[in-house]
C-alpha cells in the first residue's frame, strides 16, 4: 500500500497530459479513425481507471461514504489540472475533491474524457457514467455534488439536461453544482479563431487558404466552445431545477471593475459569460468572483477551495 | 513496456502516418497549383507552346513521383513501427499470463 501512495501520478506526466491536449485539439478525428490515443471517458484515481464494480471502486478508494463529489477538467486537460500545486499550505496531490474529503466527508471521483468531442456527446457521457458509478457504488448514494472546471462545467449541464433513461439513478441526487470559469456564452477566443478561419479561407491565396484549412482541423468541441452551452430541445440547457448552482469565475486583476479585467476576464472567460443565465430558468445561481485568480489556477486555488468548502458545508 | 504504453505509441504511430499522407498531400496539390501559372502563361506564347507543355509533363511527373514515394515510405515505415509494435503487445501479453 505504501508503494502505491509514493508512486507518482501517472496523470501529471508529460504523455498523459500531451494526450490530453492532443484530444482536445483533434480529439474527434481521433475517436473517428479509431486512433489509440483518443480518450474513453472514465473515472481515474491517481492515474489509473477505476472500474465500475463495488470491488473496483473499493480498490481505488478504501474510504467511501454516501456524499459524492465528481470533478469535470476542462479543455485539453486531464484530472491533474485539480492538483495544488505544492506549498506550504497545500498538502502534496491536494485536489479540492481530496480536500474535501478531509474536511467534509465526501468521496471524490474524478473524470477523465476527451475534450475534443462535442460537448453534448461528453454530456450524453457523463450521464451515463454517473448512472454506472451509482449503480456500482457499494452505499447508498444520500449527495452528489459536482464540480466542473470550464469546459467542465458546460458538460455538466448537458448531463443534468440529458434526460431519463441515462439521467434515472443519479439526477434526484444532485444537491450543488459548481461551474468554475465556465463560459456558458462562449468564449471570446474560439470566436476570434472562427471568424480568423473563415477570412483567411476566404482570401484567395494558397498559402491563408492552408493556414484556415489548418485551423479549421480544430475539433468539435473546441467550436462548440464558441456558443458554449449545451443545447436542450428548447433551446439553452436550463439550469437543473432541483439543485443550488453556483458560478466561480477569476478576473486576471486584483481589481473586477478594471478594464483589463472587464475585457480579458480569467484570460479565457469573460465574467459576463461565466456569470450568464439561461432565460426563464427557475433557479438562480450564486455568483463569485476570484480577483487575480486566472482561468487554469481556478482549478486549483486556496481561496475557491475555501468557497467550495463553505458551499458544501450548507448542502 | 506496459500495454498502456504500447496502445500509446501505436496511436501515435497511426496519427503520424495520417498526418504525412494529408500534409504530403496537401503539400503536392498547391505545389501543382502554383507552378501551373508559369506554365499557364508561357503556353499561350505560340512558338514555345509546345515544348513548354513538353516540360510541364516532365515536371508534373517527376514531382508526383517524388510526393508518391514519400507517401510509400510513410506508409512503409509506419506498417513496420506497427508490426514491432504489435510484437511487443504480444510480449506483454505472455508476459500478464505467466504472471497470473
Amino acid at each position: 500500500m505504501k508503494a502505491a501512495t509514493a508512486r507518482p501520478d501517472p496523470a501529471h506526466s508529460l504523455p498523459e497530459r500531451g494526450i490530453s491536449i492532443l484530444n482536445g485539439m483533434l480529439g474527434d478525428y481521433l475517436q473517428r479513425r479509431g486512433n489509440d490515443l483518443a480518450i474513453d471517458m472514465s473515472f481515474r484515481h491517481r492515474g489509473r481507471m477505476v472500474e465500475l464494480s463495488a470491488a473496483g471502486i473499493r480498490a481505488t478508494t478504501p474510504v467511501l461514504s454516501a456524499k459524492l463529489c465528481v470533478l469535470v477538467h476542462g479543455f485539453c486537460c486531464n484530472e491533474s489540472v485539480w492538483t495544488f500545486p505544492a506549498t506550504a499550505s497545500a498538502r502534496k496531490n491536494d485536489t479540492y475533491g481530496s480536500q474535501l474529503q478531509r474536511d467534509g466527508g465526501y468521496t471524490p471521483f474524478y473524470v477523465r474524457y476527451n475534450t475534443g468531442l462535442p460537448i453534448a456527446d461528453s454530456a450524453g457521457h457523463l450521464a451515463k457514467l454517473l448512472g454506472d458509478l451509482v449503480a456500482a457504488y457499494p452505499l447508498p448514494v444520500d449527495a452528489i455534488t459536482l464540480i466542473g472546471h470550464s469546459m467542465g462545467g458546460l458538460v455538466i449541464r448537458g448531463a443534468c439536461a440529458a434526460g431519463p433513461p441515462q439521467t434515472a439513478g443519479w439526477l434526484a441526487k444532485v444537491t450543488d453544482v459548481i461551474y468554475i470559469g465556465t463560459p456558458h456564452d462562449g468564449a471570446d477566443l474560439e470566436r476570434f479563431a472562427h471568424g480568423a478561419t473563415g477570412t483567411l479561407r476566404a482570401i484567395p491565396n494558397h498559402v491563408t487558404r492552408l493556414i484556415g484549412d489548418i485551423l479549421n482541423m480544430r475539433s468539435r468541441g473546441v467550436k462548440d466552445l464558441r456558443v458554449g452551452h449545451p443545447q436542450s430541445d428548447q433551446g439553452p440547457a436550463p439550469w437543473l431545477a432541483s439543485a443550488r448552482h453556483y458560478l466561480l469565475m477569476g478576473t486576471l486583476t486584483r481589481n473586477p471593475q478594471h478594464p483589463v479585467g472587464r475585457i480579458f476576464g480569467d484570460a479565457l472567460v469573460r465574467v459576463p459569460s461565466a456569470t450568464s443565465t439561461p432565460a426563464g430558468s427557475s433557479t438562480a445561481p450564486e455568483i463569485f468572483v476570484f480577483p487575480g485568480v486566472h482561468h487554469l489556477a481556478l482549478a486549483h486555488d486556496a481561496a475557491v477551495y475555501r468557497c467550495i468548502r463553505q458551499i458544501c458545508a450548507g448542502a | 513496456m506496459e500495454k498502456a504504453t504500447i496502445r500509446q505509441l501505436r496511436g501515435l504511430n497511426d496519427l503520424v502516418a495520417d498526418a504525412v499522407q494529408a500534409g504530403v498531400t496537401r503539400t503536392e496539390q498547391i505545389h501543382r497549383s502554383i507552378a501551373r501559372y508559369p506554365y499557364a502563361v508561357l503556353t499561350r506564347i505560340r512558338p514555345v507552346a509546345a515544348p513548354v507543355r513538353t516540360i510541364e509533363f516532365v515536371e508534373t511527373t517527376i514531382t508526383g513521383s517524388v510526393y508518391w514515394t514519400v507517401r510509400l515510405a510513410a506508409r512503409v515505415s509506419g506498417v513496420v513501427v506497427a508490426q514491432v509494435l504489435e510484437r511487443l503487445d504480444a510480449l506483454a501479453e505472455s508476459d500478464d499470463g505467466d504472471a497470473n
